[in-house]
């Protein structure tokens, strides 16, 4: 599996890092237990500063994608593969809400939509400032 | 020489078919045959400047060489490996720092989202291969050194294992630089052209020494004694493991799943 930085594109180089390698974590890709390059190894190989790897480390950690252990370096976590799980349970719940407020599934399709973008968004908001 | 046609000709001497082509890989390649010339050109340089220096062999400095025996002859040979080691290593920096500086332009770069290796970039067998020969090496020059009767053996032993060691340390030298450089790729046909490159660098400096170290103590050594079937032994040992190698094509199984 590859990531890929772009120099021109308006998303920043560690939301464009942070996002590729959850996906690939997310769907598999890349397996439990399989070692992320060091981050001042992926730094050089991508040209980014050191900061901006271990940001993206740092933020995959707190989501639970990723653990670090000691001077081994950064592993693909267990909690990876729950994440989906998590993700499930909390839709049942929305699914739960949105029948009990009577609204109709596709507009509360539309509000998951909107909130997925707006946290987006907000995401590369805050890695600009 | 436009850089199309270093690249075929740089393809066709060193018997690639399966790279593709981008400008960036292009770029590279063209760069690396033009190092390739330099560093031949340096190694012509420094015979000629030592063949002048035995020609001459003091005759104006006062300095001659000593005495030749078995010991200064390993020694020598050993010193001249290291000499060779240390052109390519620098060649190997200046090459990198052309690749930077053409790393430079991309507005895109990629790289691999696992770690890699040693042993996935070299190729696992190979990597023990070298341990082996080399480790082989080292050791067998200690115990010749240790186990001799004669202060000739001994000193013998003590110059091979001096030069096992010297050669170890420079190919380490190399391939640790060589390994650890930064990907300078924009796509995945330029990555893939990034690890076969890397794996021919190493290739190029991947030799067993120890071996010719061995060849030329036997030679030295007088037939028949214990020091020559040591060090044949090693010398066969070597060359059977080494026949036994993939340089620089090995599978060295870069990329998802790749296991040593």
């Amino acid at each position: 599996m590859i990531v890929r930085i772009e120099a021109g594109s308006p998303t920043p180089p560690y939301e464009q890092l942070r996002s590729q390698l959850a996906r690939q974590i997310v769907d598999r890709s890349l397996a439990v237990g399989t070692r992320l390059p060091t981050v001042r190894r992926l730094a050089a190989d991508l040209g980014l500063a050191v900061n901006t790897v271990a940001r993206s480390y740092r933020e995959l950690e707190e989501a639970g994608l990723v653990e670090t252990r000691g001077r081994a370096g950064t592993f693909v976590s267990a909690a990876g593969e729950r994440s989906r799980e998590r993700a499930r349970e909390a839709a049942e719940r929305y699914a739960t809400t949105v029948r009990g407020l009577g609204l109709d599934p596709a507009e509360a399709l539309h509000i998951v939509d909107a909130a997925l973008h707006a946290s987006t968004q907000q995401s590369i908001e805050t890695g600009r400032t | 020489m436009n850089d199309q046609e270093r690249v075929t000709g740089w393809l066709r001497r060193h018997r690639v078919r399966d790279l593709e082509l981008t400008p960036l890989v292009v770029a590279r390649v063209a760069v690396r045959d033009r190092y390739e010339r330099a560093k031949m050109g340096t190694y012509l340089a420094l015979l000629a400047v030592l063949g002048v220096a035995w020609v001459i062999d003091g005759s104006l400095t006062g300095w001659s060489l000593p005495e030749e025996t078995p010991a200064t002859s390993v020694l020598a040979i050993s010193l001249g490996f290291l000499m060779l080691g240390g052109v390519t290593g620098m060649v190997f920096w200046l090459q990198r720092r052309a690749d930077q500086r053409v790393a430079q332009g991309l507005r895109q770069r990629v790289s691999r989202s696992q770690a890699t290796t040693l042993a996935t970039i070299l190729g696992g067998r190979n990597l023990r291969i070298m341990l082996v020969v080399h480790g082989g090496g080292i050791l067998i020059g200690a115990a010749c050194a240790a186990l001799a009767t004669t202060t000739a053996g001994r000193m013998l032993g003590l110059a091979f294992a001096a030069g096992a060691i010297m050669c170890s340390g420079v190919v380490t030298w190399v391939v640790a630089d060589v390994v650890c450089r930064p990907v300078v790729a924009d796509d995945e046909p330029s990555l893939r052209a990034d690890e076969l490159l890397r794996r021919m660098d190493a290739g190029d400096v991947l030799f067993p020494y120890p071996m010719v170290l061995a060849a030329v103590a036997v030679t030295n050594s007088g037939a028949g004694s214990a020091l020559t079937w040591a060090f044949l032994g090693y010398a066969a040992a070597a060359l059977v493991v080494w026949a036994h190698t993939t340089w620089p094509a090995a599978p060295a199984g870069v990329g998802p799943g790749a296991r040593a």
